[in-house]
């Protein structure tokens, strides 16, 4: 189509022109000779980017609420966006689309830079925006129920296997929970904290710690390579009453058995998990256990954890049901995955070594909503590439820089066809250019312990509420 | 490349009003948390009110050196427990040259102890430095594989040996100063231990031993940072209170509190 312009409007659009300059000059220059102040123009990206970490009781080093809070901090504040150490985001942004990326936006960092260099100065108060409302002792989100787990001893030496205890699930009646978050008491010593819920079976007791005891050398690597993370099916089984020091040892089965998934985790540095921007939950039946799976780690300090879990719950059935896969220490199906975990062996000083990948094919459509790949200290990179049933291939996660401090959950929206594949590659370092390997020098097999390995895929994806689990992914 | 903040007139009232924040905002926390246990208001200011001493952010103390001598210092600890740090003056001077330091990293998640040398600061002892890393690991709430030392002009030696005596030093932040020969020696066979370094410009000395001490560690984490017209050691904070922020971040990222950069503890 051709648009045609009348000759004698030309100088109209010019003049037009001409006064939209003069009009927006002066409006350009006062904004060039403003200051940037904290008030006016970095509390606002701060309130959006930061102070979610960075405000009392959170896992940031300091507060960015105020500003006398963060003025001390300026000058880091400006390395940490510049450098892009902060926020926390890992993904290449070239692969993927993701709807929690905490990177900052190039004009975010300009108003940082801008505020230090010239001074970082307060300016007026009544240019900041209002106050965010946090949640209340120490919540990310607001729980409508609470539940504190019971107090545990985490000695100062010594290597805590993972452990499982069991509880009614907090709830009275059919509930649908669309938002969950594990707050650690002690973050040093926590190395993860899961649960799920199932119907109750009359064999599982409650409020009783549990693990098998793992077969190990002297510097505490599995002597079974054989894949798993919680030690052999039949075997000696420990118990440990909450407060109490002694240990009861039985030979068999474990007691405490998770027919499901773990559907909440806290990691370090992973944020709650919330299902409500995309109108999903867990149904969780009136009657059911909570099933928790622990791993504490010792650290050299003898500290007592006390943690709490917070959920948010509705009367009205979400639109859809949040399905998790978290990897082969699952048990049972649907979250079964072809990786070869018990063939990992990195050797000494490998600087770039791939771990056996993941294979999962997907045996109904569904939405894939979150991936949270793990690793332990050194994991270098992982890589999720799907593969359509015509056969294309797509990159749909790249972390070229793992870092396992901050186990990030990726939020995504990916519709995903019946018989497509995701293939999930990690790679290790294991050389000394790793600052937090404990010893390049010595062979790494899978296992559970952070002086192990693990390459687990983590994937959530949502299915319609009234569809059934089974059968969704192979 | 080291940025310098223009001189902001606010920012004295700023760092005063910081460590009240703190001292606030704590017992702010441990009222809720108290509340939030038992319940009811007034059982809990009585709780929070009856433990009160172990919510206050610092406290003076005294330990005895080998020879009895007795040493004043003044410790942070750091509520749920984790690593420590000792703070090492420049000669002629005193512990309270960290008083802001010593709140900021205590904030961040460490246990803190600044104390003072003998003789008004002018006599700097390896055996006083002993003591003071006794007292620390001494603490219930100092985890005592973890530990990281800052050293201060004359400080820096003893820093630097303080390392090479006890291998739960980490790492080491050190100001204008420089090492021995056998405390070069260390440095240059102990890649495990990243150093900080950072000197003024035309504090010429200074800065050359810091060059060369830093110039000794094969960690890739070690790192210089050269100021211009910032004085000396502890001294810089004056001119440049924001390399107490980089002092923090750097153990941070050094010596973390927690996740899983903290190496387990299995024997």
């Amino acid at each position: 189509m051709v648009t045609r312009i009348s000759v004698a409007a030309v100088p109209i659009v010019v003049l037009l022109m001409l006064a939209s300059f003069w009009v927006a000059a002066p409006i350009a220059s006062q904004d060039a000779v403003r200051p940037v102040t904290f008030h006016k123009d970095v509390l606002p990206v701060l309130q959006r980017n930061c102070q979610s970490c960075h405000r009392p009781g959170q896992i940031g080093p300091f507060s960015m609420l105020t500003y006398k809070d963060a003025r001390p901090w300026a000058k880091a504040i400006k390395q940490a966006v510049v450098s892009r150490a902060m926020p926390p985001w890992f993904a290449d942004p070239r692969y993927g689309h993701f709807n929690n990326d905490r990177s900052l936006k190039q004009a975010d960092i300009n108003t940082i830079v801008g505020w230090v260099d010239s001074g970082a100065t307060e300016g007026d108060r009544g240019d900041a925006p209002p106050p965010v409302e946090w949640p209340e002792g120490g919540w990310q989100i607001k729980p409508d129920v609470s539940f504190d787990l019971p107090p545990y001893a985490v000695p100062a030496r010594g290597i805590r296997e993972w452990e499982r205890i069991a509880f009614p699930a907090p709830f009275k009646e059919d509930t649908w929970v669309t938002s969950v978050e594990i707050l650690p008491g002690v973050p040093a010593v926590v190395h993860h904290m899961c649960f799920g819920f199932q119907r109750h079976r009359p064999a599982t007791p409650y409020n009783l710690f549990e693990w098998m005891e793992v077969p190990r050398d002297e510097d505490g690597v599995m002597k079974n390579r054989d894949g798993s993370t919680r030690g052999p099916r039949d075997g000696i089984v420990v118990t440990r009453k909450p407060g109490g020091s002694e240990e009861e040892r039985r030979p068999g089965r474990a007691a405490i058995v998770h027919d499901g998934t773990n559907e909440f985790c806290y990691l370090p540095g992973l944020p709650y998990e919330d299902y409500r921007p995309v109108n999903a939950g867990v149904f969780v039946p009136a009657g059911s256990d909570m099933i928790v799976s622990l791993h504490y780690t010792s650290t050299g300090l003898g500290v007592v954890d006390r943690s709490r879990v917070g959920f948010t719950t509705t009367k009205v059935p979400p639109a859809k049901k949040f399905l998790p896969q978290d990897g082969p220490e699952g048990e049972n199906p649907p979250i079964g995955v072809q990786q070869a975990n018990a063939t990992l062996a990195i050797p000494p000083y490998a600087g770039n070594h791939p771990g056996p990948p993941a294979e999962i094919k997907f045996l109904k459509d569904v939405e894939l909503v979150w991936f949270r790949p793990h690793a332990h200290v050194r994991g270098k990179s992982v890589q999720y590439t799907l593969t359509y049933p015509d056969g294309r291939k797509e990159v749909v996660l790249d972390v070229p820089r793992y870092n396992f401090n901050w186990q990030l959950t990726y939020r995504t929206l990916l519709k995903i066809p019946r018989g497509s594949t995701m293939r999930v590659q990690f790679v290790y370092d294991n050389s000394a250019a790793n600052k937090y390997n404990p010893d390049p020098g010595k062979w790494v097999y899978y296992g559970g312990q952070s002086w192990e390995e693990m390459g687990t895929p983590n994937m959530g994806f949502l299915i319609d509420r009234d569809a059934g689990v089974d059968g969704v992914i192979q | 490349m080291t940025v310098r903040l223009k001189p902001d007139t606010t920012y004295e009232v700023v760092v005063s009003a910081f460590r009240l924040r703190v001292k606030l905002r704590r017992t702010a926390v441990a009222l809720a948390e108290a509340v939030r246990r038992t319940g009811s208001w007034l059982t809990a200011i009585i709780v929070v009110l009856s433990v009160a001493a172990p919510i206050a952010e610092s406290a003076e103390i005294s330990f005895k050196a080998a020879d009895g001598f007795e040493l004043k210092g003044t410790f942070h600890p750091v509520e749920r427990g984790g690593p420590a740090i000792l703070l090492l003056h420049q000669c002629n001077a005193d512990r309270w040259i960290y008083d802001q330091l010593a709140t900021m990293l205590n904030a961040a998640g460490y246990n803190v102890l600044a104390f003072d040398f003998r003789q008004g600061g002018t006599e700097t002892r390896p055996g006083d430095v002993d003591a003071a890393l006794s007292f620390l690991i001494s603490q219930g709430t100092v985890n005592e594989r973890a530990l990281g030392v800052v050293g201060g002009s004359c400080g820096v030696n003893q820093a630097v040996h303080a390392a090479r005596r006890h291998p739960a030093v980490r790492t080491l932040v050190l100001l204008s100063g420089g090492s021995d020969a056998e405390g070069e020696a260390f440095i240059r066979s102990s890649p495990r231990i990243p150093i900080y370094g950072i000197a003024s410009e035309e504090d010429t000395d200074a800065a050359a031993a810091i060059r060369k001490i830093v110039g000794l560690s094969a960690n890739r984490e070690s790192r210089v940072d050269m100021l211009k017209d910032a004085g000396h050691a502890a001294s810089m904070f004056g001119r440049q209170p924001e390399l107490q922020a980089d002092i923090v971040i750097w153990f941070r990222s050094n010596l973390p509190p927690g996740g899983y950069g903290l190496p387990p503890a299995i024997k």
